[in-house]
């Protein structure tokens, strides 16, 4: 009689949403990027570890509101925020200088959009942890779009949700706070996938870009921006227990590491020195002014619209 | 080839559509036969059956989505021949998912009314909808695609009685919604 039911089941699977059929069909392309998976996870743990012992309290039993005895060892499942940020172990290596042209441009001089800085963005906590430096190749199998438009909203958005974690006891559950980065794009063009030129976007991200005030995602701010499909709920990693993780957005950056590519007013493209085939030819290496203290001093540069658009076409064959 | 160039051939008839076919879902539809019935044999058996049905079914039918399409008749061409040799034969995969479906099954305590094919099947999707990604392609994998707990674990990297646990939380999951629902199967 059971068997009965559970094959009466069975066959009602066979007719669910063809959605849902197709996500799960060759998983691997569309999940999220193992470097960005391991960031959130890093970045949770890093919020735990700013709010010190209230955060180890808030771990509890699914039926007991007692806090659960912790010994040292599973504290140090908590790691501890580096002083300052680096994207990076170590200060990352100069890239090599890769374009063909030896032509140089002040960053006061570039014609950058009014932009606003967001304050609470700068401040989010940060991961101490490795980062794999990008590679174009990272946009293999993994891209969904590649949208180039403004930023027309720009916020944190907070979660708290559970997950089930025996290692504290058989049922209980672990707290989580998870900060992200949402931001709006009115797209404005379309580089890769399906044409979406004229409506907007929400991109959520794990983390606040490069972290550099300068160069970080600003409202105003121009960029092309290569995203994949997340999906409508925040993959927490473990086993869901409770808490409202739906997402602000379906998208996130293929790589939120890293200073975004630009695109001034007078439609050159500032681009970091990471996208090699970008910044292949008549690339003019940006001077940054005196002032600047960020980490992407040797990094930048600029690339005009025609070469842009040659360049971009050759990476879009490539992945 | 493209899906519409297949589609296009089975309706011209051309018996190169077939083969166009195996090069492009072979596999993918020996899989799904596979993780039901386990052996092989009767899986590539049912992939033939598979191809047959799709000779005559388009024209006139004419799948939207053809990967999905074919993933359905396998599904059922699967289920059909576990109906029918189950008592000569013990298709372990499907039996252990059949198993495990049990839990999802409502307590006839808690129900108003037995529901039917495509009403289940919808309230699978509210429910699937409702689940955060990595769990519903998880229980699609496994109670759609088949997959084995062993494999998928690997793919996870944890251990089978972690997955397994997981699994068990998703059938309770889908038991309380059904239930909260007043379903009956």
């Amino acid at each position: 009689m059971k068997k009965n039911k559970s094959e009466k089941l069975y066959n009602a699977i066979t007719d669910i949403d063809e959605r849902f059929i197709e996500e799960a069909k060759g998983k691997i392309k569309n999940k999220a990027p193992s470097y960005v998976k391991w960031a959130m996870s890093a970045a949770c743990l890093c919020i735990a570890a700013a709010l010190g012992f209230a955060a180890i309290n808030y771990i509890g039993r699914v039926n007991e509101n007692e806090p659960v005895d912790i010994s040292s060892d599973k504290q140090d499942a908590i790691t501890e925020p580096s002083e300052g940020f680096s994207p990076y172990s170590s200060e990352p290596e100069e890239v090599k200088d890769n374009s063909e042209s030896d032509g140089t441009v002040k960053y006061s001089e570039l014609a950058l959009p009014e932009t606003e800085d967001n304050e609470e963005l700068l401040n989010m906590p940060v991961t101490s942890e490795d980062i794999a430096m990008f590679d174009e190749n990272m946009l293999k199998n993994q891209t969904d779009k590649i949208v180039e438009g403004k930023i027309t909203n720009l916020y944190v958005k907070e979660y708290k949700y559970d997950v089930y974690d025996d290692k504290f006891g058989e049922g209980s559950v672990l707290h989580n706070i998870l900060k992200t980065v949402v931001y709006e794009v009115a797209v404005d063009r379309t580089w890769y996938g399906d044409d979406i030129s004229g409506q907007t976007i929400v991109i959520e991200d794990s983390t606040a870009s490069c972290f550099d005030p300068l160069l970080t995602l600003k409202k105003g701010m121009k960029c092309v921006l290569p995203v994949y499909v997340y999906g409508e709920k925040l993959s927490v990693g473990d086993e869901y227990a409770g808490g409202d993780i739906t997402r602000a957005g379906i998208y996130s950056s293929i790589y939120p590491f890293q200073p975004p590519i630009q695109v001034t007013t007078d439609g050159s493209y500032l681009v970091c020195g990471y996208w090699k085939t970008l910044t292949a030819k008549n690339a003019k290496k940006v001077i940054m002014d005196e002032t600047y203290d960020g980490s992407y001093r040797n990094f930048m540069y600029l690339v005009d619209k025609d070469t842009f658009e040659q360049q971009m076409k050759v990476l879009i064959e490539k992945i | 080839m493209d899906d519409p160039e297949i589609v296009k051939l089975l309706f011209e008839r051309s018996e190169s559509a077939i083969s166009e076919l195996d090069v492009k879902y072979g596999t993918y539809c020996r899989n799904i036969a596979v993780n039901i019935l386990t052996v092989e044999s009767d899986a590539e058996e049912c992939v033939n059956d598979v191809y047959f049905k799709t000779w005559n079914s388009i024209p006139p039918q004419k799948p939207v989505k053809l990967s999905t399409w074919l993933g359905r008749v396998t599904r059922n061409t699967a289920i059909d021949m576990w109906r029918k040799n189950h008592r000569q034969k013990r298709y372990s995969g499907i039996e252990e998912i059949l198993d495990e479906l049990e839990d999802c099954i409502p307590s006839s305590d808690n129900v108003e009314n037995e529901i039917e094919g495509k009403e289940l099947a919808e309230a699978l999707n509210s429910w699937l909808a409702f689940l955060t990604r990595g769990d519903r392609v998880l229980f699609v994998r496994r109670y759609w695609y088949g997959e084995k707990v062993n494999k998928l674990a690997g793919e996870y990297g944890i251990s089978d009685k972690k997955l397994a646990k997981k699994l068990y939380r998703l059938r309770q999951s889908l038991k309380a919604a059904l239930e909260k629902e007043g379903y009956l199967l």
